[in-house]
């Protein structure tokens, strides 16, 4: 279960703020993946790094019962640079006690980085950062997984296998996604939820939420 | 208000099991940066301290002086330079160790203040561990560096910790809210190292001197050290309590802060 209650959050700028959240109650619904919908600014990112505990809502409280939750997967660097990728699997490992050879073992094949999996991750490209965090994902089995804008690394013979990963999780796990792109968001979930002007609102389906999203747009422009 | 809902005491079990893990990887995960890209790596927590020393003896014996206790200089700056070094490596790591650490926030069961507590506790265990074996050194040179007391010695450098601890935590909480801090903080830290006593011992300084000496509680820990180190050398101005207050003054200082400007950090 994951269930916000009575959560405000506001962000400062640098004229008055923005309202992300004000005085929400809602469960998010499981079983189903969900796509987030916003225009930019809403705080579609801040939102999932809410539901992840990364950030604290002003007001109210999150309750997290029963679930694994993953780290928002995205732009975020999950890495420290001055250690090498395989130091940086063990203290993940470390952090979520999983077992370091299973999961070192998954990722190596799965990231393909070779030798520079002993190399600091600074020298990395960022691609290859990508490939690292999302075998990193991958290899732990969370209940949720939050993506924030995931783009696709590598190439085509890499992008296959991370589809194939990606879909074999969504058998067992439900996803949380952020995205621009429409046609992802179609691709991989089946309800939709709105955050605008310190609101959310819940959709059975993705549909329905591009629509009402598109109609926000409209009225914007 | 703060609000503790359905707060049980097996959900704070499992959030001390947590934290007890988190700091534990992340003090693995310190120690291998630690000395960065340096050879000889953890060697430095003794080169450091020994190139120190060595050339506060050097200038001290060119100067034609003799140590104001004991007949060792080399005894009398290890007993000042060492606290002294231990204080500050404490305080100074723990104040940049969310930044450093800014990539692994990333999960969320690390939180800020698990980077700060585990720098902390590597800081204290590393100083201590090099004192030891400074220790070991200079007694293997045949330098009189036993302690007289050797109780009451590790308690002085319990107190050195604990002030170490308070004035990282006040400096973690904060360096990120407020860049201006660290500044006089560093200023602060360069005062010490003429005031606080590594090169004299306050008693026998002239009274005005001394009164302003008693206010530091960094001086308290250093003659405590030295009280328990020289069989014969009893302190007039020495409150052991003092700087074990100041520290937990600090400390609770800090976690405020902390907890007040939790949200803004987070966001950044």
């Amino acid at each position: 279960m994951i269930r916000f209650e009575n959560v405000s959050k506001r962000y400062k700028l640098k004229r008055g703020a923005k309202t992300i959240l004000d005085g929400a109650t809602f469960e998010i619904p499981r079983g189903r993946s969900l796509g987030v919908l916003g225009i930019n600014g809403a705080g579609k990112s801040t939102f999932l790094r809410m539901i992840s505990g990364n950030e604290l809502p002003d007001s109210g409280r999150i309750i997290r019962e029963g679930v694994t939750i993953s780290w928002p997967l995205g732009f975020a660097q999950s890495f420290h640079s001055s250690l090498t990728g395989r130091e940086n699997l063990r203290f993940a490992c470390r952090v979520y006690r999983k077992n370091v050879d299973h999961v070192t073992r998954y990722v190596e094949e799965f990231a393909e980085l070779g030798g520079h999996l002993d190399m600091p991750v600074k020298t990395y490209s960022s691609g290859m950062k990508a490939r690292l965090a999302f075998g990193l994902s991958m290899a732990f089995n969370f209940d949720v997984y939050l993506v924030d804008e995931i783009t696709a690394v590598g190439d085509a013979n890499f992008r296959a296998k991370s589809t194939t990963a990606f879909n074999e999780k969504l058998e067992k796990s439900d996803i949380i996604m952020v995205s621009h792109s429409m046609g992802t968001l179609t691709t991989y979930c089946k309800a939709g939820c709105v955050l605008d002007g310190g609101s959310i609102r819940f959709y059975e389906t993705i549909e329905e939420a591009i629509a009402v999203y598109g109609e926000i747009t409209k009225e914007r422009a | 208000m703060i609000d503790f809902g359905s707060l049980s005491w097996s959900d704070l079990r499992n959030g001390t099991q947590l934290q007890i893990r988190i700091v534990g990887a992340l003090m693995l995960r310190e120690m291998r940066t630690r000395f960065g890209e340096l050879k000889f790596g953890y060697a430095w927590a003794l080169i450091e301290p020994m190139v120190q020393i060595g050339i506060l003896v050097f200038i001290f014996t060119m100067l034609g002086r003799r140590p104001p206790l004991g007949t060792s200089y080399e005894a009398f700056f290890l007993n000042g330079y060492v606290p002294y070094a231990l204080y500050t490596g404490i305080s100074s790591r723990a104040a940049l160790a969310i930044n450093a650490n800014r990539a692994l926030l990333t999960f969320p069961p690390v939180r800020n203040m698990d980077t700060v507590w585990s720098r902390i506790l590597l800081e204290a265990t590393t100083g201590l561990i090099s004192l030891l074996m400074l220790v070991g050194i200079f007694a293997y040179f045949d330098i009189p560096v036993i302690p007289h007391d050797l109780v009451s010695y590790f308690g002085g450098f319990a107190s050195v910790v604990a002030l170490g601890t308070g004035m990282g935590l006040l400096n973690a909480a904060l360096e990120p809210i407020w860049s201006m801090w660290m500044i006089l903080y560093g200023w602060f830290t360069r005062f010490q190292y003429f005031f606080c006593g590594i090169f004299f011992v306050p008693d026998m300084m002239p009274p005005t001197f001394r009164y302003y000496v008693s206010l530091n509680p960094l001086s308290h820990s250093l003659i405590w050290i030295r009280e328990a180190f020289y069989d014969g050398y009893d302190s007039t101005i020495l409150h052991k309590s003092f700087p074990f207050v100041v520290a937990v003054i600090l400390a609770i200082a800090g976690l405020a802060v902390e907890r007040v400007f939790r949200r803004r950090v987070d966001a950044l």
